[in-house]
């Protein structure tokens, strides 16, 4: 049974759905072909609690009816209902069906190989994780180093544990499948390709 | 929720968001035009056109099988009282998706309600039954009887 969707709650999305998700889309690309570099999500609209503008912007510029949502967001929350109503996608109870996966709550995020890491034949058929930090800086954190980086890049992103660095390092081993994580803070994203190495 | 929220069952919304639906876009803007207190509202999805599938079942009781493909504009509105109209019609036309958006969110305002109910629902719907007639009379004159003729022997 599918939940319905309380529209007396519901917020806008996009004020221009074709140009915004347009100018999003241009920063995902940018985003993802130089893993590390913060983009902003360039449009302003009020996102639903608890998604922060980036999360959101990406979700409306991503995900239809044709991609599998799984989310850590309650089921009573609000925001599944606004990503159902503006984005039409099916939100799922397992994390290997989904396309794309929102997670608001690193503490208690599943392992990265609970999602889909794709196979031998098709490496993309894999989950993009969208996952909400308390900070994004290009001060001390993170070394990353790979395609799309011309020496090293840094990136430090707040509120993520210790197992899912762990998990990422094990992950980067299964090349050529793998995640691929969007970071998001406020109304700024970052990309980690799977074919980023991490380090530090 | 402050606002009072008037009361009316499932299938009376599905009633005049039908007959919203099928009535033709210049009589909604009509309409629109003489409702003197005409409230703000905002977009919660703005007029947008797409394609649905339209499924039948053969004899209407068979098996579902695909029927064809039809275009769709569908819109949502939230007025600044709080309440929310959807509207989904056929064809292309924008403005007629959200005016239809707009009445559905206006009829469940139960200081619109009966004004609005009885002015525009009741005359759209008269309006709509005499252009189906029509169509109806015109198909009618043309209709031809299929028989065999017998070979005289």
């Amino acid at each position: 049974m599918v939940a319905t969707i309380n529209l007396n709650e519901m917020t806008p999305g996009f004020s221009d759905p074709v140009f915004n998700s347009q100018e999003t889309f241009r920063a995902i690309l940018d985003a993802m072909a130089h893993p590390g570099r913060i983009v902003t999500a360039g449009s302003a609209f009020d996102p639903p609690h608890p998604l922060n503008l980036a999360s959101s912007a990406l979700c409306l510029t991503l995900l239809d009816f044709e991609t599998p949502l799984w989310t850590d967001l309650d089921s009573d929350q609000m925001a599944i209902g606004w990503l159902r109503f503006h984005c039409g996608c099916p939100v799922v109870p397992n994390p290997s069906e989904a396309t794309f996966a929102m997670i608001t709550n690193n503490d208690v995020m599943p392992s990265l190989n609970k999602f889909k890491t794709g196979n031998d034949e098709s490496p993309e058929s894999s989950t993009t994780l969208i996952i909400q930090t308390s900070g994004l800086s290009s001060m001390d954190g993170k070394r990353l180093s790979g395609p799309g980086i011309e020496n090293f890049s840094i990136l430090k992103m707040g509120g993520l544990t210790e197992r899912f660095w762990q998990d990422r390092q094990i992950q980067f081993t299964m090349f050529p499948l793998g995640v691929d994580i969007i970071f998001t803070c406020e109304n700024t994203f970052a990309a980690l390709p799977r074919t980023t190495k991490v380090e530090g | 929720m402050s606002f009072s929220r008037n009361s009316f069952t499932t299938e009376e919304r599905q009633k005049w968001m039908s007959v919203l639906s099928k009535s033709l876009c210049q009589e909604l803007e009509g309409a629109w035009q003489g409702i003197s207190e005409k409230p703000d509202y905002q977009h919660l999805r703005k007029p947008e056109t797409g394609i649905i599938m339209v499924r039948a079942r053969a004899g209407g009781s068979g098996l579902r099988f695909n029927f064809g493909e039809m275009t769709v504009t569908r819109c949502t509105v939230k007025t600044d009282e709080g309440y929310v109209g959807c509207a989904y019609v056929m064809g292309r036309d924008h403005r007629h998706a959200e005016l239809a958006a707009l009445f559905d969110a206006l009829l469940q305002n139960s200081g619109y309600n009966l004004k609005i109910l009885n002015m525009v629902i009741v005359k759209l719907k008269e309006s709509r039954e005499k252009r189906k007639e029509e169509i109806s009379k015109k198909s009618a004159a043309t209709k031809v009887d299929f028989f065999t003729m017998v070979r005289g022997e």
